[in-house]
């Protein structure tokens, strides 16, 4: 039988993260949820993962700077990682986020049903 | 051969007395034997002759004697030009060759060349006036470029932010970098060049750079002025007002504005999580109320999350901040799954969305995300400005003649009138006779046709006040575009219409 799959949600926001939740397991994963940068480096740092959504804007360390942290120390982390913000970026931010994460969405322009179809298609 | 000799019969007098005597002495040769063959009354004869001579004679004496007198005329003609600016045409007159009028002649050229010493030393007084000094006290840069570009003139400013010490003789195009939003400055100054005698422009938010330091400078204002035939020698003056500061700042706002709607997007993703979740929970109980608040919410949900994507993007189009990237896309899958998104929001306003397309259209160069942006105003338009017409809103994608991909959003509603149809693609332009009673900011038309000018397309409307309008865009198909992303290291990125995805199956192969 398949394992399930583990998604890791470092969301501040905690009615975003409950309804992340509640899509993702209805959908069969399993979602833990963490709510600031340093706990989110560390959960992503495990590697027992196979997707991190990620949020730009979140305490402690910046969503971008966890990317960037993981790539270097963990060039060969087995979970793809999708940029899960509100936030636009600057022309400089949106290259280097397009070269390190696995996908991009603007969480306003989306509903967690839609975010299941678009981890389905990772 | 001929021409030289022809050259120095026309210049020289006495060959051409020669000519002309001898000319005359042969028809005098002939007319004498005519006469003396043909005719036998002597008296006939020797009167003819006298005629014919005196007519000749006469003839001799008037152009000799119309010489003499309009030769001294020619004389001070020859002096006026001589003294006169530009390029000297003739040589001075040497009034020694003067037979006649000689003294008048001396007389009247040394008062023309007295005349033009006078005039010289008023011009020169004049340039004097204006001491060159006083351009190095500007605070602007002030460069005069001559017709091969060639810097000319730099105040003590221009040397200073050229960060050389002499740019005076050398190309302008290698010593600053020019880069405008708009028209290019060098496109400009060729268009000119080739078109017009005098022009005059100014160019804002220039980004200028120091090219052999590689720095950029900063941001100008440059008030560029362009004379083909200037007296000075210096054909484009440009005057470059620093802006930096004011366009940094400018700058800033993007920053305030994305910040802004980042808080405005949090409780707008937790409203359409919990509306969704609501419809899911809801559908078992298939309550039809519910079902159209739940739509009509939903609705209204996309509507904010679109207007608040349009105001960042109004700000970053006015910042020149706005980048696309372009990529491949199938029109036939990516148009559906877009208009899928918007029934919703039509069915909530009680309207139907009907699409037809063309099978098998040419692949498309589009940047998803803000392509999405497009079609969703203007069916936002279709929708808002058909309040009392419940006909369907007809999109339309089909081949057009130039091969590109068209596309049309057709409602009948209320229309637009002719006076408003010039202004139609300008911000916060509305229709002001409807204005109070259908909601709207005028942002989504100026925001469309932004996007599909950077998609390098065009966005047009036709319409009828009572009958309502048609908007229609084109697309151009990818293979036109693909040499430009060969080198494009974004190529394996694909832009949803929410976000992208590294490696999705619609990337071209």
């Amino acid at each position: 039988m398949e394992q399930t799959k583990r998604v890791l949600c470092i969301e501040d926001e905690r009615f975003i993260g409950e309804l992340y939740r509640r899509s993702l397991e209805k959908a069969g994963y399993t979602v833990d949820i963490v709510t600031d940068g340093q706990s989110g480096l560390a959960a992503v740092l495990t590697d027992q993962y196979d997707f991190v959504l990620l949020d730009i804007m979140i305490p402690q360390i910046l969503g971008i700077d966890i990317l960037h942290t993981v790539r270097q120390q963990k060039p060969d982390l087995k979970a793809k990682i999708v940029i899960t913000t509100n936030l636009e970026q600057g022309e400089e931010s949106r290259k280097e986020i397009e070269q390190e994460a696995d996908g991009y969405l603007i969480k306003a322009e989306i509903t967690p049903s839609e975010l299941v179809e678009f981890l389905s298609q990772l | 051969m001929g021409e030289g000799y022809l050259h120095s019969f026309i210049t020289n007098a006495k060959l051409r007395l020669f000519f002309w005597f001898t000319f005359f002495g042969l028809l005098l040769v002939a007319t004498y034997w005519i006469i003396t063959n043909f005719i036998t009354d002597d008296a006939v004869v020797l009167a003819g002759s006298l005629a014919f001579a005196a007519l000749l004679f006469g003839w001799v004496f008037a152009v000799a004697v119309g010489n003499a007198i309009t030769k001294p005329t020619k004389y001070i003609a020859e002096a006026i030009q001589h003294v006169a600016p530009g390029e000297h045409l003739v040589e001075a007159p040497n009034v020694e060759e003067l037979t006649f009028g000689r003294e008048l002649v001396s007389i009247l050229s040394r008062q023309v060349y007295s005349y033009a010493s006078h005039a010289d030393t008023l011009r020169n007084d004049q340039e004097a006036a204006v001491p060159s000094g006083i351009f190095d006290q500007l605070p602007v840069a002030l460069i005069g470029l001559d017709e091969n570009r060639t810097i000319t003139l730099a105040n003590n400013k221009a040397i200073e932010i050229a960060q050389s010490n002499a740019i005076t003789g050398l190309p302008f195009d290698e010593i600053f970098g020019c880069q405008s939003e708009d028209e290019s400055f060098a496109d400009w100054l060729n268009a000119a060049d080739q078109n017009t005698l005098t022009a005059v422009k100014t160019f804002q938010k220039v980004a200028v750079s120091a090219l052999h330091t590689g720095t950029l400078l900063g941001y100008y204002d440059l008030a560029v002025s362009f004379n083909k035939h200037s007296a000075t020698g210096v054909e484009t003056l440009i005057t470059l007002y620093d802006h930096t500061q004011a366009y940094e700042d400018e700058s800033d706002s993007v920053g305030f504005v994305a910040m802004a709607v980042h808080e405005l997007r949090t409780p707008v993703t937790i409203l359409r999580g919990y509306l969704e979740a609501f419809s899911e929970d809801l559908a078992e109980r298939n309550d039809q109320t519910f079902d159209s608040y739940i739509s009509k919410m939903n609705a209204s949900a996309d509507g904010l999350a679109s207007f608040i994507t349009n105001i960042l993007n109004v700000a970053k189009i006015n910042q020149g901040q706005l980048s696309l990237t372009m990529q491949e896309g199938n029109w036939n899958q990516v148009l559906p799954s877009i208009v899928d998104n918007l029934r919703g929001r039509a069915a909530a306003a009680g309207k139907t969305i009907e699409l037809r397309m063309e099978n098998n259209l040419p692949p498309v160069a589009i940047d998803r995300m803000t392509i999405s942006e497009v079609i969703t105003n203007l069916v936002d338009n279709s929708i808002k400005y058909s309040p009392n017409n419940n006909d369907p809103i007809k999109i339309v994608s089909k081949i057009n003649s130039e091969g590109w991909v068209e596309t049309t959003v057709e409602d009948h509603g209320v229309g637009i009138p002719e006076g408003v149809m010039p202004h139609l693609f300008s911000k916060f332009s509305r229709n002001h006779r409807n204005k109070n009673q259908i909601g709207g900011t005028g942002l989504g038309l100026y925001l469309s046709k932004a996007i599909i000018t950077a998609h390098n397309s065009n966005i047009w409307a036709s319409s009828k006040e009572g009958e309502g309008s048609t908007f229609g865009f084109t697309l151009v198909p990818y293979e036109q575009l693909a040499k430009d992303l060969e080198n494009n290291n974004n190529e394996n990125i694909v832009r949803t219409s929410h976000g992208w995805i590294k490696n999705h199956s619609m990337q071209r192969r």
